[in-house]
């Protein structure tokens, strides 16, 4: 048996879940007893309500009619911007994840739509191919190859190039592309190296001229020499 | 009666009515906008809050579950509007003046008259000097009408704590009204 002060004790921890009636049907009960006993406990219970009454009895602070109406309209307003785009949304859901007759007329609709784009991509075209430039079997003949044999390979491969019989080939535009970027990088080489040929050449050209010039003043001298003595 | 009333309110909104809209709020306008009023301590930051509260409302209204008391749900959304409020507004550095305070009745009430201005003015700077989880509990208690389970949910206090904070808030009320002989 818990002494009186206890008990007090304890439902001034209680009270609060006693005034919000939060407590089971058996505690109520008890300290509905206790309150109709206790005088201590039954004048903390009126005062507190008392003081929450005096509380409540207070003027409550209000909006103005007007400025309530601008804020109702403002939060409307701002719904239904998202509202629209909500029942979209929605409308896609609907559309996509509805019935079974939607579903598959989406699903239809949305093959032969990947159908369409994967045939046009891929169209076929039948489109003149030069043939693959292959590299030359190495030569028995490497140990002096001469520029100018070089080069006349070279302008041969091209003009063979152009000259082969057309190669039916399937092929996507950008290869075709590619391909005829190479063969031009390829001419442009080619006519860079015949540019430095021919340098060289009037090199060499200028070399022998000097040769036959000092030879030929070798002999005047020798000549003069001679002629001295 | 009202719920039942409330309940087709809700319902109309659902569907977009915004006369119903209205009609809804305006049933918990008063004591909404006085929560906010003594929470915040501020006219233009419970303003702010209600607004957006409303706002939150309307967007969120799909939402609320019929299970719940909407008065409940109403005032836990104005308790999150508030505290971002209160948070931006204590950053921005703000202070509260009590000057500042408008008060707005919208009828007259016998027992204010006699209470006088003084115990109005009295009460609303103890509420306002309360430590700030007393006052949330004390105000959600007392405007939300919400059960003290509800708050502590709310506030992800314990109910113990809850029901601490609620017995120390009532007790400096209690003893103010002592002292002026008012209970």
């Amino acid at each position: 048996m818990q002494s009186k002060a206890l008990v007090c004790e304890e439902f001034e921890k209680k009270m609060w879940l006693f005034m919000d009636s939060s407590l089971n049907k058996e505690e109520m009960l008890y300290w509905e007893s206790h309150l109709r006993e206790c005088r201590l406990c039954s004048g903390l219970l009126l005062e507190t309500k008392e003081a929450l009454s005096v509380y409540e009895s207070l003027p409550f602070e209000d909006l103005e009619e007007e400025t309530f109406t601008k804020m109702v309209n403002k939060a409307v307003k701002k719904k239904r911007a998202g509202f629209i785009l909500g029942r979209f949304l929605e409308a896609v859901y609907e559309f996509l994840f509805g019935n079974y007759f939607r579903k598959f007329a989406f699903g239809g609709a949305a093959f032969m739509a990947l159908a369409a784009l994967l045939l046009f991509i891929s169209r076929p075209g039948e489109r003149e191919f030069p043939p693959v430039m292959k590299k030359s079997p190495p030569s028995e003949n490497r140990s002096t190859p001469s520029m100018s044999t070089n080069i006349a390979e070279m302008k041969a491969t091209v003009k063979a190039t152009k000259k082969t019989a057309p190669v039916k080939a399937t092929r996507y535009e950008w290869q075709d592309k590619a391909t005829a970027y190479n063969i031009k990088r390829v001419g442009t080489s080619l006519e860079n190296i015949r540019i430095k040929e021919d340098k060289l050449r009037a090199i060499d050209e200028w070399t022998l001229q000097a040769i036959a010039l000092r030879r030929k003043m070798q002999l005047l001298q020798t000549d003069l020499e001679k002629s001295e003595m | 009666m009202e719920r039942i009333l409330e309940s087709l309110l809700i319902e109309k909104c659902r569907k977009g009515e915004h006369s119903a809209f209205r009609d809804l709020v305006k049933i918990y306008r008063r004591q909404l906008f006085s929560y906010l009023m003594r929470l915040t301590g501020d006219r233009m930051q419970a303003e702010d809050a209600f607004q957006e509260t409303l706002i939150k409302v309307w967007k969120a209204i799909g939402k609320y579950d019929h299970k719940d008391r909407f008065s409940s749900w109403l005032f836990s959304i104005a308790h999150n509007a508030a505290m971002d409020s209160i948070r931006k507004n204590k950053l921005r550095g703000s202070l509260f003046h009590s000057d500042d305070i408008e008060v707005h009745t919208s009828e007259s009430n016998p027992y204010s008259d006699v209470v006088g201005q003084e115990l109005r003015e009295i009460l609303d700077s103890i509420i306002d000097n309360l430590p700030e989880k007393q006052k949330q509990v004390f105000l959600l208690r007392e405007h939300g009408e919400m059960s003290f389970k509800e708050i502590s949910e709310l506030t992800g206090e314990p109910l113990n704590t809850v029901l601490g904070h609620m017995h120390y808030a009532v007790e400096k009320i209690k003893r103010v009204l002592r002292k002026k002989n008012a209970i």
